[in-house]
């Protein structure tokens, strides 16, 4: 779910009838449109001179694709296979993109071989990272992707969800630092402001409908949990977070608002809509 | 810092609605979420450790070890609790003006050491496990069922066989399993103890679940049958699995997976 430039609401759904829906920040719908992306998972917008571009990732079909606002398409990227990477035997399930300031799309293969790929512009394949493991630059669920510039330096920013974990990348690729979440499984990093924001899918021991939303402050501790308990540190480390109150199943993603309001689309929630949380 | 003190929701319409209408989640129409209760040890020799903890410090959680359900005149507990008997312990969440929370229970049983000198099992087909040896280690699998903690199977009927030592006691057994529907784990639908004694005579003790086919939460199991002190020289305990996955399940008419963890003589 993402905003656009015009302040309206766009959430992403996998029905076909209307994959994207366009709504105003108080609900009221205002459009729609998409009928061909079954496996419509990741949304990521990003304003390339003065226009608004969605990058959809499909699961099923296994692309990511980038459209106009009214859903015309740009760009379609396949799977990287095409590019006969070698040892790339892993299905291509592309879950979320980023997308850099000089064009470069960053495409996390969450569901699919665990590497964060990296596009170009023009959709030519540059490199990868990641790729699935233990190590500190491997991933179990490379969920989501972001570009963190909050420190003047853009860096790229992975959810290890199975890990309960962020890693930073520099944009070439190279791994930096982790940051724990423990007991957090959580999708990908919305980097508004000063914070992080993350649709916690499951908590604790992954029970169902235990999700909540993690927000980490600019020296990435987290400092509010809505729905979950209150964050607790011992020295550096974070005590395992569990879900507190039943207000969220399964969150999915965080939009933040022009006026920091929270919008949560959920997985498997009883087809609930999105739900707005309003800034106090 | 935090950034919402109090959570105000607002559910979106629908697309096909013509009028729009505001929702807003009220504290008191608010569930708190069962707490997190952990064992150090389910099966233990002297003693072991519920954790418990509080997500919020504003939450009270209260138990019970007679296994009634807790309200708010039981028990609080703040700190973990130390076990030294085997027992059933309930936990529930408190707060003022919020919804209590779904109760939790947790088991603990105490392991005494039996003597028995040979276990073994008709083969399994198909199984997911290392062998038969994590069935008598006392060690809590997880919901890991791919660890090496658990012995799976698909197979309806596995008898394991326990040889005991002369002179030894035995009160009954319990069968540790996992129910996880969405890995399409299921209870079994009966376990049956079988005392054979140095005579030839044999003793039968039955425990059906009747619910095993019905939805339930993922949740560990412990299936006890208790019986008079006896003085067998071999035991049979034969788990019963259900022949198919029911049919509110999308594995329904395949046959289901059985995990067990530990089987403890009593």
């Amino acid at each position: 779910m993402v905003q656009d430039s015009k302040g309206r609401i766009i959430l992403l759904t996998n029905n076909i009838k209307n994959n994207v829906i366009i709504y105003s920040k108080d609900g009221k719908l205002i459009e729609t449109w998409g009928n061909k992306y079954p496996g419509a998972h990741g949304l990521t917008i990003k304003n390339e001179g003065g226009e608004d571009f969605l990058y959809i990732t499909d699961t099923e079909k296994s692309f990511v694709v980038k459209t106009t606002m009214n859903g015309r398409e740009i760009l379609k990227i396949n799977s990287p296979r095409e590019f006969d990477i070698e040892d790339n035997k892993l299905n291509f399930v592309p879950t979320e993109t980023a997308i850099s300031e000089n064009g470069d799309i960053y495409i996390a293969d969450g569901y699919g071989s665990q590497y964060i790929y990296v596009y170009d512009q023009k959709g030519h394949l540059k490199s990868r990272f990641g790729g699935p493991g233990k190590e500190d630059d491997q991933f179990h669920n490379c969920h989501g992707v972001a570009i963190d510039e909050r420190s003047g330096t853009p860096r790229i920013l992975v959810t290890a969800r199975e890990k309960n974990q962020l890693k930073y990348f520099s944009t070439a690729g190279e791994y930096e630092s982790t940051i724990e979440l423990p007991g957090a499984y959580i999708c990908r990093p919305v980097i508004h402001g000063e914070n992080i924001f993350l649709a916690t899918i499951w908590s604790g021991d992954k029970g169902d409908n235990t999700g909540f939303i993690s927000i980490l402050d600019k020296d990435n501790k987290l400092v509010s949990a809505p729905g979950g308990g209150v964050p607790r540190y011992e020295g550096s480390k974070l005590k395992k977070m569990t879900q507190a109150y039943q207000v969220f199943k399964h969150p999915h993603d965080v939009c933040v608002d022009d006026d920091e309001n929270l919008y949560v689309p959920q997985w498997n929630a009883g087809q609930v809509y999105p739900m707005k949380l309003i800034r106090e | 810092m935090r950034y919402f003190n109090v959570i105000i929701v607002l559910a979106f319409w629908g697309c096909n609605k013509t009028t729009q209408k505001s929702i807003y989640l009220q504290k008191s129409n608010t569930t708190l979420s069962a707490p997190s209760i952990t064992v150090d040890e389910v099966f233990f020799d002297i003693r072991t450790l519920i954790r418990v903890d509080d997500a919020d410090q504003n939450v009270e959680i209260r138990y019970t070890n007679d296994n009634s359900e807790p309200t708010q005149k039981s028990a609080i507990i703040k700190n973990n609790l130390k076990v030294s008997e085997s027992g059933t312990y309930k936990f529930k969440a408190f707060q003022k003006g919020i919804l209590s929370s779904k109760t939790v229970t947790v088991e603990t049983f105490e392991a005494r050491t039996v003597n028995w000198i040979g276990l073994k099992s008709n083969d399994v087909d198909e199984n997911y496990n290392s062998g038969i040896d994590v069935l008598t280690n006392h060690k809590k699998g997880d919901w890991n069922f791919s660890s090496d903690a658990w012995y799976g199977y698909q197979d309806s009927i596995v008898r394991f066989s326990f040889t005991l030592e002369e002179g030894e006691v035995i009160n009954g057994a319990v069968v540790s399993s996992m129910i996880d529907h969405n890995s399409w784990i299921f209870a079994p639908r009966r376990v049956s103890l079988t005392y054979h004694f140095e005579d030839g005579t044999k003793e039968n003790h039955e425990l059906s679940i009747s619910d095993c086919a019905i939805q339930s939460e993922k949740q560990m199991n412990y299936l006890k049958i208790t019986t008079p002190p006896r003085y067998p020289n071999k035991i049979d305990i034969t788990v019963y699995n259900m022949l198919s996955i029911p049919d509110w399940h999308p594995g329904k008419g395949l046959k289901p997976w059985l995990f067990v963890d530990e089987i403890l003589l009593l």
